[in-house]
């Protein structure tokens, strides 16, 4: 079984079960790719600035984000690769962690 | 994947010598991935920044430009210019040198496995690396220590154990 939910209260463990980035708008019961290395677009908190490590949020689709210099208090699953802008940012993702490598 | 001969500077070495890498012409896939004795290489174009920041054997690079979709893979030695704009930044560090590489040069930058590289003072073995203030050299957190950045790499040694400044680290989290 290797199934995703845009749902974070559904979500197995919370903020640190974050699977990886959807690509499209999946229908709901079908299969996807998700992005679990690279860079992505990808929904981040407001204030989100470049190098800010980014963790499970608790809205759904959204990265929360750990100002650079703070204490990380959850599993880091990216880097903002740039400020937030309409919601999003550039992100470089954590392959070690989304992709178990 | 051209990967130069060892036999540079009169050292004569095993088989390949991809930590001498100084290519004035790309010659691999910018961002490509190579595992190499037990190591692990990244191709990149390599930018001095705005401080003309000499690279150096063992220098942390930063992420100057990263953006895989247009083939932009460039890293900088030039800690402020991280990000591509000249602020203090962290978090985006890209890997470690392995050479002076000559600036607009194409290089292998190593992502994994275990390198002498420029460390914080007072970095003592199983201590957390993390990126710093200083061109070139690694942030410390102290083993046990609360994270605030994200970590690169782990110490194996203290700082000047083997080679001065630099102290043998197991990287992490650099490949993606």
């Amino acid at each position: 079984l290797f199934t995703v939910t845009s749902d974070y209260t559904d979500a197995l463990a919370n903020v640190n079960s974050v699977a990886g980035v959807f690509g499209c708008a999946v229908t709901d019961a079908y299969y996807t790719w998700i992005q679990v290395g690279g860079t992505a677009t990808v929904y981040v908190g407001a204030s989100t600035a470049i190098g800010d490590v980014l963790t499970g949020g608790s809205t759904d689709l959204y990265l929360a984000r750990i100002a650079a210099g703070l204490a990380i208090t959850d599993v880091c699953y990216g880097i903002a690769l740039s400020a937030v802008a309409a919601n999003k940012s550039t992100v470089r993702l954590n392959a070690h962690r989304l992709a178990s490598l | 994947v051209e990967v130069p001969n060892d036999n540079i500077a009169g050292v004569v070495t095993g088989v390949g010598g991809i930590a001498n890498t100084n290519d004035a012409t790309q010659k691999a896939p910018l961002g490509m991935l190579y595992r190499h004795k037990g190591n692990v290489y990244r191709y990149v174009l390599f930018n001095n920044g705005s401080g003309d920041v000499a690279s150096a054997v063992g220098g942390v690079a930063h992420w100057y430009s990263l953006d895989p979709a247009n083939g932009a893979f460039t890293v900088t030695s030039d800690q402020t210019d991280a990000g591509g704009a000249a602020a203090a930044k962290h978090n985006l560090i890209a890997g470690i040198f392995g050479c002076a590489v000559t600036d607009g040069y194409y290089t292998w930058i190593q992502v994994g496995g275990v390198v002498d590289a420029y460390v914080a003072d007072n970095t003592v073995a199983g201590d957390v690396c993390i990126s710093g203030a200083t061109d070139l050299y690694f942030g410390r957190i102290a083993a046990d220590g609360s994270l605030t950045y994200e970590p690169f790499a782990v110490a194996l040694e203290a700082k000047g154990a083997d080679v001065t400044n630099q102290a043998s680290v197991l990287l992490m989290g650099l490949m993606f």
